[in-house]
C-alpha cells in the first residue's frame, strides 16, 4: 500500500531541507495513518482532519529535531507528534473532564475472545472506539495503544490514577459489549 | 485476566496499521501554508551557492594538482624513461659500417635533450634530415657523421630524437647537405661496444633535466660546448665538410648509434609520443545504500590521444577511444538537494573499441583493467539524475599490448572525468 521509496532516511532529509517532492511523499504516504491516530483520540473526522493538518504542519516544522533510529522510527516519531496535538486538543478544550459516565455501564461485562475480535472489520472496530465517550477513549487510546501506566496517563490528562483505571474499565466493558453484539447481529 | 489481555492485544494488533483514507485535497492545503517557506529554507539558496562555490574550488584545486604534477620534472622524468625504452629498439644491425675517421673535423656539439626546451629549438632549426631528403635526394646513400658523444643515461632518446627528425642539427648543416645522417653516440663509459667511435669526444656533463648530447660538427671542441647556450652551439654543425664513410642505408630506414654502435632503424615505427590528458565521459547508474553508501555501475567513454613522431620526421596523431565499464562503491559524505559530494574506489575493465595512428587503424586487442580512487562532486538536477565531475587517481595494468598510451607511460595517473548519473 505505501510507495516504499524514497526510504525514511531520504524522506526525513528532504523534508528537513524543505524539499517540497520529499513533503508531499511524506504526506501521501503516512497522512492515513496519522489520520486514524488522531481519529482515535478525538473521535470525529472532522475535527480529526484538522489535526492532521496542524500536525503535519508541526511535523514539517520539526523535522530538524528528528533523529532516525532505524526503521519505523519515522512513523513513530510523526505519530507522537499527531497524537500530542490531539491530547491538547482535548485539553484545550477541557473535553476530557466534561465527559460524563454513560449510564448504563454494566459493572461486569464478558469478554470476548481473540478469534472473536479477528472476525471484526478494522473500521468497525476504529467506530466502536470512536464511540467511546471522550474520557474514556483518552485513556483507552493512552494505555493500550501508547502503553502508558496509569500514573503517566494521570499526569497526562490532569486526573488522577483511579479515574484512569476505572475510565479504562468502562472503555473495556463498553467494547465488549460492542463486540459481542456485533458478533450476534453478524455473526 | 489472561483472556482480557489477549483480546486486547488482538484489538490493538489490529488497528496498530489501520489507515484512514487521506482527506481530499490534503496535502493542496497543506502546501499553501508550507508556501512561506520556514526559517530553514530561506537560508538554503545561500547556503546552497556557497556549497557550491566550495565544491567548485575543491574541484579546481584538485583537478589543477593533478595538472600541476603532469607539468613537473617528475612527470616528465616517467614520460622520458618510458619513452625511451619503446624509442630505441634496434630493428636491424647494419651490415656495413665506416665510422668517419675525419673526427677532427667534427665538432661536437652541446645538444639539450630536455623536451620542454626541444620544441622551441625545433622551430627555429628546420630538420634537416627529413625522410624526404635522406632517402629520395640522396638515392640511398648516405655519408654518416660522426658525433662525439652523448651521457650515457640520457642519450637514447635524444639520440633517436635527433638524428631523424632532424630539430636540433641544424641549419649550419642545412638543406644543401641533405646527405647525411646525424649519428651520435653515448660514450661516457668505454667498452667494447665503443669500437667504432671516434676519438675526439669528449664526456660532456649534464644536470637535472639537461643532458648533453653531441652531434656531428667541425672544429669545435667538445668540451666548449657545454655550458653554451644551445642555439649557438648546434649553429656551428655543419657537415659539409664529411667527405668519407658512406654507407648505404635500406630504405625507409635509419641508422642510428646506441652506445656507439650503430643500428638500423625503419623509419615508420614510432620515434616519440606524447600524450595528451585524457579525457573521459561517463554515464552511471547507481543504487543507493544506507548511510550514504552507494554502488555504481556504468558507461565510460574515454578517449586516449597522442601525437606520435615517427623516425621518418612524420608526425602523426594516434587516438584510442575507449569504452568501459566500471564498477564502484561510493560513500557521499555530504549529501544535499542539490549537491552531494563524494569519495569513491573501485575498478574498471575497458577496451579499445576504435583506434588511429594516423590514417591507419589500430587495434588494441587486450583489455584495459584498472583500479580507482576518486573524489567527487554532484549537482542534482533532479532526484534522479544529476551531473558530476570527478577528478581521481587510478592505476592502469599493463594490459600487454604494445601500443602507447599515457597509461602505460604512466600507469598511475590522474584523471578528471565528468558525467551525467542515473541514482535510483
Amino acid at each position: 500500500m505505501f510507495k516504499k521509496r524514497m526510504n525514511e532516511i531520504e524522506l526525513s532529509e528532504g523534508c528537513r531541507q524543505g524539499d517540497n517532492r520529499a513533503r508531499k511523499q511524506l504526506y501521501e504516504q503516512y497522512a492515513g495513518r496519522m489520520l486514524s491516530v488522531c481519529l482515535r483520540y478525538v473521535g470525529d473526522k472532522d475535527t480529526a482532519q484538522d489535526l492532521l493538518h496542524d500536525g503535519f504542519l508541526k511535523i514539517f516544522d520539526s523535522f530538524d529535531k528528528f533523529t532516525w533510529r532505524g526503521e519505523g522510527s519515522l512513523r513513530a516519531w510523526m505519530e507522537r507528534i499527531m497524537i500530542n496535538i490531539s491530547l491538547q486538543y482535548l485539553r484545550k478544550n477541557d473535553i476530557i473532564s466534561q465527559s460524563t459516565a454513560i449510564e448504563e455501564i454494566p459493572e461486569e461485562y464478558e469478554e470476548p475472545t481473540a478469534g472473536e475480535v479477528e472476525l471484526i472489520p478494522q473500521n468497525v472496530l476504529m467506530g466502536f472506539i470512536n464511540d467511546l465517550p471522550v474520557g474514556y477513549r483518552t485513556v483507552f487510546n493512552l494505555y493500550t495503544f501508547e502503553e502508558k501506566s496509569h500514573k503517566e496517563i494521570a499526569e497526562l490528562l490532569n486526573i488522577n490514577e483511579k479515574s484512569s483505571a476505572s475510565q479504562l474499565f468502562r472503555a473495556k466493558g463498553v467494547l465488549a459489549k460492542r463486540v459481542k453484539e456485533w458478533l450476534l447481529n453478524n455473526g | 485476566m489472561e483472556e482480557k489481555e489477549l483480546w486486547m492485544n488482538k484489538l490493538k494488533e489490529k488497528l496498530t496499521d489501520y489507515s484512514e483514507p487521506i482527506p481530499e485535497f490534503g496535502w493542496e492545503q497543506l502546501e499553501k501554508e508550507l508556501v512561506p517557506p520556514p526559517v530553514e529554507r530561506r537560508i538554503f539558496p545561500y547556503r546552497r551557492w556557497s556549497i557550491a562555490a566550495v565544491a567548485a574550488v575543491f574541484v579546481a584545486v584538485v583537478s589543477s594538482v593533478s595538472f600541476y604534477f603532469l607539468q613537473t620534472p617528475v612527470a616528465d622524468e616517467m614520460r622520458e624513461l618510458s619513452t625511451k625504452s619503446i624509442a630505441n629498439i634496434p630493428d636491424v644491425l647494419p651490415n656495413k659500417n665506416t665510422p668517419d675517421i675525419k673526427g677532427e673535423q667534427i665538432a661536437p656539439v652541446v645538444r639539450p635533450l630536455d623536451r620542454r626546451r626541444k620544441d622551441r629549438i625545433a622551430k627555429a632549426s628546420p630538420s634537416i634530415i627529413a625522410p624526404a631528403n635522406c632517402i629520395e635526394a640522396n638515392t640511398n646513400k648516405q655519408p654518416i657523421e660522426n658525433t662525439d658523444k652523448v651521457p650515457a643515461d640520457l642519450a637514447q632518446p635524444s639520440v633517436s630524437d635527433d638524428q631523424n627528425a632532424g630539430e636540433n642539427l641544424s641549419e649550419g648543416t642545412g638543406k644543401e647537405e641533405t646527405e647525411k645522417v646525424a649519428v651520435t653516440k653515448a660514450p661516457r663509459k668505454p667498452s667494447s661496444r665503443d669500437k667504432l667511435q671516434i676519438p675526439t669526444e669528449k664526456p660532456s656533463t649534464k644536470s637535472g633535466k639537461w643532458s648533453t648530447g653531441v652531434a656531428v660538427g667541425n672544429t669545435l671542441g667538445a668540451s666548449s660546448t657545454n655550458n653554451l647556450g644551445m642555439s649557438s652551439t648546434f649553429q656551428r654543425v655543419n657537415l659539409t665538410a664529411l667527405p668519407g664513410g658512406m654507407v648505404e642505408i635500406p630504405k625507409n630506414q635509419v641508422l642510428y648509434f646506441q652506445d656507439g654502435v650503430p643500428f638500423l632503424r625503419s623509419l615508420d615505427a614510432i620515434e616519440s609520443i606524447e600524450h595528451h590528458q585524457p579525457i573521459s565521459l561517463g554515464l552511471s547508474i547507481r543504487k543507493e545504500l544506507k548511510y550514504g553508501f552507494s554502488v555504481e555501475t556504468g558507461l565510460t567513454y574515454t578517449m586516449l590521444s597522442s601525437d606520435a613522431k615517427m623516425y621518418s620526421g612524420e608526425k602523426f596523431k594516434q587516438q584510442l577511444h575507449c569504452v568501459g565499464i566500471p564498477i564502484r562503491a561510493n560513500w557521499s559524505f555530504y549529501n544535499k538537494k542539490l549537491l552531494s559530494m563524494y569519495v569513491s574506489g573501485g575498478g574498471a575493465i575497458e577496451k579499445s573499441v576504435y583506434g588511429k595512428l594516423g590514417s591507419e587503424k589500430l587495434t588494441v586487442k587486450p583489455f584495459q583493467f584498472s583500479l580507482t580512487g576518486a573524489v567527487g562532486v554532484q549537482f542534482n538536477a533532479t532526484n534522479k539524475i544529476g551531473f558530476y565531475v570527478e577528478p581521481g587517481v587510478s592505476y592502469f595494468f599493463d594490459d600487454g599490448s604494445n601500443v602507447q598510451t599515457i597509461r602505460k607511460e604512466n600507469p598511475f595517473n590522474f584523471n578528471l572525468q565528468a558525467g551525467i548519473r542515473f541514482t535510483y
